[in-house]
């Protein structure tokens, strides 16, 4: 008796198993005008995913049997109607993910050496990507490396290497890549100096601007200014933005919820007019200033036109206690010129996920950004003109690392 | 490769051998020389020897052999082995017998100067079935009908095959082993879903989990074993340590007199040599033991993979290449001396351990990563102390203690300025090194101690008490990065461990309960910054107590038939840095709790015999784990820095094993076991600790099966041994299976398409082993994964496909002197 009943469980196992690995032709993934890099935390693991939206306006966007996994860490961008997802586990996989009919696809092969701390369209006409992997310690390497992607192949060319020493003197502390802008045939990269160990930050004083010539990355020179401190914070790409006329603003912070374990300089935004290699003497926007109350400190920002950064701004004073939290954030509209910092009506306070990426989408008046509130993580849409936000679809996820439109 | 290390202990163990064999055969030979001279008379002696078992070829400890015409009489021992020396040659009648099996009488002739052989097998004497005495079983046979969930392995019955005890383990139902590549490779060792520092592992007792990389489970040979011992779940007071979901315990060999060599030689440039000796003097009890091996591998095994062109860093087309850079080389001597059977003690042994390997890494946690220079070693000494004394001052007051201290040194090397891929090309890197440079050195000193003091207070009741003490203290230095805080102060964990256990034992139930308490001082240094940007380490330290209980109980309901229940709420203790964090990036967190699970086995094991030559053996245990407060790293932070181990995770485990046997006299043997374990994550929220209160977020895998441990996975074997009566060669083949049903390594339930699997996987294994002169010369031939099938594991890491191996192997079964 014992036995057959033994065997029938056994068997009835069997089937089961069977039946169970037979199921595994799911549709591929839906296709929709928007794409998602969207991050999904467990008990066990942090696992990301890209998936196609219809709306990012209503409704909800679920990953359970759709969406495809991106293995390992994962960093997003876009150019020229590409959606890049880069990261893996050990190996920098580059995986170029366009539209094509009602599919998505998804072109992988292409590897970098190191991790990829930045990577944008910077001539903003879709033909070329600017990639630069700085690594947080001379242990890995003490170059940083510029090289391009040619966006319709996915290859790579242009590959330079600057020795970090070149750039500042690593034998006092090591940098810190925090964002680039090509004009005029210029490239412009702000960092922050930092212990390589101890990620602790005794040089918060000067503002430092290193300047290349593009696409050949010849260092011509690091300018420095003493009114504010470094330029943009840890795994932050937002230290230095462009507007149309070619003017470059630079924005430090040297917010300690951000990293810094000092801030000795008030935070601001200075202005490198077009073509020039010197800071405007005439331009000094303090955001500290322009926020009522505490904080004013922009944590992270996307250029949106007209001389206006959407951004998170800190609305608290912080203290060591806080460091590395990213928190007390709300959406704003920066104006450069006005030196004005609007916060955004309808979105409430907030955590960023720890900078490396600010998902947020511009469509014409509209910026679209996922931030956790107290119902769950949502795409909030924001009207750039009113500075006024409504809460659109419900992402069932635990952050948005990338968010793109897709032709 | 650091052969000289190698080789050093090798000349060393040799050395020591033979001072050692030289001393002892002056101290042993000399003086009965000197002054019993007429014991150099003793030229008719003649030998008679044997073994006996039952049908099934399970040795009968303490049956009784008698010559009646001399009345001279000996017990088997735990083996089932006997030995007579008669001087007086001639006829004699033999007489075999054992509680509840028939006597059996046979006739021999002994002749001076000769050696005799009786293998005698005893059949069940059905009249007396039931009084089958526990005190009269084999001691494999009593621990594996112990009420804990426990799997014994013989070690014996695998000596010819050359395996090392990982391979024998991962036939286990409940046991799985992950190994990321061949010989000496990194693995990951699980019962029931629990791994890492939740399964402790011992060796006679000692808990060995900070001994270094050379001396785990794959360098084992199975050789030094008598047995293995696998606990699920529930453990013993006597194994005291903080083992959340089980723990293994080697026993080694216990024979007085042996000599055990074996070398295998097999694909892929494989290695393996083994040599256990033990001589004792039986009349001074003056015992030495030596146990050493040798593994050796180039691992170039093929594997398929898209290799990166170096120039334009884009993947080529999916093709197989060889393993290029993952030698790897150990070698272990163990030389222990001492004492048995002494009024003062059964056995008093001081012993030390030397061990090293060297090893290449070839890849990282995936094979995308592929390394040409990358490597780590491992050193380590031991010296150790065993004493052993049954009814010490009083009958039934038993005191055992054994002692420890572990002096290990482990390296990890990265300083090569070079790109490799797969194709073993290489280009200079603009990197200072492979991945990360380092020269990363960690001193590590660990003091062990156990204490088991057992006493009977009746027949049928007992006490036991036990205490383990482990003080672990690691210093790490780096040439490459000499100005690292973190080497700067030393981080050190002591842990005191008591048990307290009562037994009750009759002849059909035994049943105990038992209480353990965990005491842990724990000592670092934190970065306590004060905004001036500057660092301002100071040391730190926390202190820890919690209490854990079990019970266990076993009842005979028919002689043959074993109902056995277990229960214990167990802890797994957080280690320094998950209290203290490491001062850098990793945050203390004080408040952090032992991970703990409460653990539920109920089992059932059946025996019986279609007739006199068929036996059937079925065992089946169902198993619950509520397991909760996993100590894990923060991962609701992208963050790479300032992180927190946080207790999270709520993890419900059902599950069965079913092992099944069936035996054919000793000629045939057919095994089968199969283990679902179905590892829920019952975690519905996750909770992330920040300045500006919780938050808290859904957990998409709530109610879906925990991802990345296989689920489903079994093994089958068949034995035949073509043997013929009274002839000293015998020929055995047999054939394994191991099967592990396919598995995700992220939530399943989310995502289309996920190239996140591994699929089902069937691997058949091939053994054919020839013994000659009663086993004493044995040839051993395996072929592993006869198929050629595509094994991963981990991260698709990929093992070794088809493997031959060859092992040959000598064994005396007494003194060589």
């Amino acid at each position: 008796m014992k036995i057959e009943i033994t065997f029938k469980i056994i068997l009835a196992l069997i089937i089961l198993a069977c039946a169970s690995c037979d199921n595994d032709d799911d549709d591929v993934p839906t296709p929709g005008t928007y794409i998602l890099g969207l991050g999904v935390t467990t008990s066990t693991e942090t696992t990301n995913f890209v998936i196609g939206a219809k709306s990012l306006a209503s409704g909800a966007i679920s990953l359970v049997g759709q969406g495809t996994l991106q293995e390992g860490y994962r960093d997003y961008a876009f150019g020229g109607d590409t959606f890049y997802s880069i990261g893996g586990l050990g190996v920098t996989d580059v995986n170029a993910i366009t539209s094509k009919g009602d599919t998505l696809n998804i072109q992988p092969g292409l590897t970098f050496e190191f991790q990829v701390d930045d990577f944008k369209d910077v001539e903003g006409n879709g033909t070329t990507m600017l990639g630069i992997s700085s690594p947080l310690s001379p242990s890995t390497s003490t170059n940083m490396q510029f090289y391009t992607v040619d966006i319709a192949t996915n290859t790579r060319s242009n590959v330079t290497n600057i020795p970090f020493n070149s750039v500042y003197d690593t034998s006092r502390h090591w940098i810190f890549h925090t964002g680039m802008e090509v004009s005029g045939g210029k490239l412009y990269q702000t960092f922050y100096p930092v212990d390589a160990i101890s990620f602790n930050t005794q040089n918060t004083d000067t503002l430092y601007v290193a300047i290349y010539s593009y696409p050949s990355f010849q260092l011509e020179e690091v300018i420095t200014d003493v009114r504010v401190g470094p330029a943009g914070a840890f795994n932050t790409r937002s230290g230095i933005f462009k507007a149309e006329n070619g003017d470059l603003y630079t924005v430090s912070t040297s917010s300690i919820s951000n990293g810094y374990s000092q801030s000795t300089k008030p935070a601001g935004i200075l202005r490198i007019p077009a073509g020039s290699n010197d800071f405007d003497e005439n331009y000094f926007f303090n955001t500290q200033d322009a926020v009522s109350g505490p904080g004013g400190k922009i944590a992270h920002a996307i250029y949106i036109g007209d001389n206006k950064l959407f951004a998170a701004v800190t609305v608290a004073d912080h203290t060591i206690e806080d460091r590395w939290s990213d928190t007390n954030l709300r959406l704003a509209i920066v104006d450069l010129i006005a030196q004005t910092i609007t916060l955004v009506e309808g979105a409430p306070e907030f955590t960023g996920n720890g900078g490396r990426s600010f998902a947020a989408l511009q469509e014409g008046n509209k910026v679209y950004y996922g931030l956790t509130d107290e119902d769950g993580l949502y795409i909030y849409e924001t009207d750039i003109d009113a500075a006024t936000a409504v809460r659109g679809t419900e992402v069932r996820a635990t952050f948005v690392g990338g968010l793109a439109r897709l032709k | 490769m650091d052969l000289s290390f190698i080789l050093f202990t090798y000349i060393t163990s040799k050395t020591i051998l033979e001072y050692f064999v030289r001393a002892f055969k002056i101290a042993t030979f000399s003086l009965p020389v000197l002054t019993l001279p007429n014991t150099l008379a003793q030229t008719h002696e003649s030998t008679l020897k044997g073994v006996v078992t039952d049908l099934y070829g399970t040795p009968l400890y303490g049956a009784s052999i008698l010559i009646q015409d001399l009345q001279v009489g000996v017990a088997a021992d735990e083996n089932g082995e006997y030995f007579f020396k008669i001087d007086r040659p001639g006829s004699y009648t033999v007489e075999f017998s054992y509680i509840g099996f028939e006597t059996v009488t046979q006739s021999i002739t002994l002749e001076a100067n000769k050696i005799h052989v009786i293998d005698i097998a005893l059949a069940e004497d059905a009249t007396v079935l039931d009084a089958i005495s526990i005190e009269a079983k084999s001691k494999i046979r009593q621990k594996r009908e112990e009420a804990y969930a426990i799997n014994v392995i013989k070690a014996k019955e695998l000596y010819n095959t050359g395996a090392d005890i990982n391979q024998v383990l991962n036939r286990i139902s409940g046991v799985r082993i992950r190994e990321n590549g061949g010989l000496g490779s990194d693995f990951t060792f699980a019962i029931n879903g629990f791994s890492g520092r939740q399964v402790k592992f011992f060796l006679d007792g000692i808990p060995m989990d900070n001994f270094g990389s050379s001396l785990s489970l794959n360098n084992f040979p199975v050789n030094l074993a008598e047995r293995i011992e696998i606990y699920k779940g529930v453990l013993p007071v006597s194994l005291g340590s903080d083992a959340l979901g089980g723990a293994v315990n080697i026993v080694t060999r216990t024979q007085p007199n042996y000599l055990d060599v074996s070398y295998g030689y097999g694909s892929f440039n494989t290695h393996r040599a083994n040599l256990n000796f033990a001589y004792t003097n039986l009349n001074s009890g003056i015992t030495a033991r030596v146990t050493a091996f040798y593994n050796y591998s180039d691992n170039n095994y093929k594997v398929r993979v898209r290799p990166i062109d170096l120039q334009t860093r884009q993947r080529m087309p999916a093709q197989e290449v060889e393993r290029f850079h993952d030698t790897y080389e150990s070698a272990t001597a163990h030389v222990e001396l001492g004492v048995i059977e002494k009024p003062y003690a059964d056995k008093l042994l001081v012993g030390f351990i030397a061990s090293g390997n060297d090893k290449d890494i070839q890849t990282g946690v995936t094979m995308d990563q592929v390394f040409g220079a990358r490597t780590s070693s491992s050193r380590a000494l031991i010296p150790t102390l065993k004493y052993q004394k049954e009814n010490l001052f009083t009958h039934g007051f038993n005191v055992r203690f054994y002692a420890a201290y572990n002096h290990t040194k482990n390296q990890f090397i990265d300083t090569t300025r070079l790109s490799f891929n797969w194709l073993g090309q290489s280009v200079a890197s603009t990197g200072t090194s492979e991945f990360f440079r380092t020269q990363l050195e960690n001193r590590d000193k660990e003091a062990l101690t156990t204490t088991n003091l057992s006493y009977a207070l009746t027949d049928h009741h007992g006490l036991s008490f036990n205490h383990q003490f482990t003080n672990f203290t690691r210093e790490s230095s780096d040439v490459e990065n000499p100005e690292n805080i973190v080497f700067l102060f030393p981080q050190s964990l002591r842990k005191h461990i008591l048990g307290l256990a009562y037994q009750a034992k009759y002849e059909r139930f035994t049943g105990t309960v038992f209480a353990k308490a965990y005491f842990l001082k724990a000592e670092s240094f934190e970065d306590v910054m004060d905004g001036t940007g500057e660092s301002n380490f100071q040391e730190t330290g926390t202190n820890t107590e919690d209490v854990g209980y079990g019970t266990a109980a076993t009842y005979f309901i028919l002689p043959r038939l074993q109902a056995k229940v277990s229960y214990e709420r167990t802890y797994r203790l957080p280690e320094a840095t998950e209290l203290l964090g490491d001062g850098l990036f990793t945050r203390r967190n004080e408040a952090l709790e032992p991970e703990t699970s409460d653990n539920l086995n109920i089992g059932a094991k059946y025996e019986f015999k279609l007739d006199d030559n068929h036996l059937i053996a079925i065992e089946g245990t169902y198993l619950l784990r509520l397991a909760k407060d996993f100590i894990q790293l923060d991962q609701a932070l992208s963050q790479p820095v300032d992180r927190q181990f946080i207790n999270l995770g709520d993890v419900t485990t059902n599950g069965f094993e079913i092992d099944m046997r069936y035996q054919l006299k000793k000629q045939f043997k057919a095994g089968f076991n199969l283990t679902y374990q179905n590892i829920i994550d019952k975690q519905e929220f996750l909770a992330s600790t920040n300045f500006q209160g919780v938050t808290v977020s859904p957990n998409l895998n709530f109610d879906f099966r925990v991802p990345n441990i296989p689920y489903l996975y079994g093994n089958f074997s068949a034995d035949y041994a073509f043997m013929e009566a009274g002839a000293k060669n015998q020929l055995n083949l047999g054939y394994a299976l191991n099967y592990v049903e396919e598995y995700f390594f992220t939530p399943r339930q989310l995502g289309a398409n996920n190239q996140n699997n591994i699929p089902r996987q069937l691997s058949h294994d091939l053994r054919a082993t020839y013994e000659m002169y009663n086993g004493k010369f044995n040839i051993s031939l395996e072929v592993s994964n006869i198929t050629n099938e595509e094994l991963f594991d981990n991260y698709l890491l990929q093992n070794p496909g088809r493997a031959f191996f060859i092992n040959l192997r000598y064994f005396l079964n007494n003194s060589i002197f």
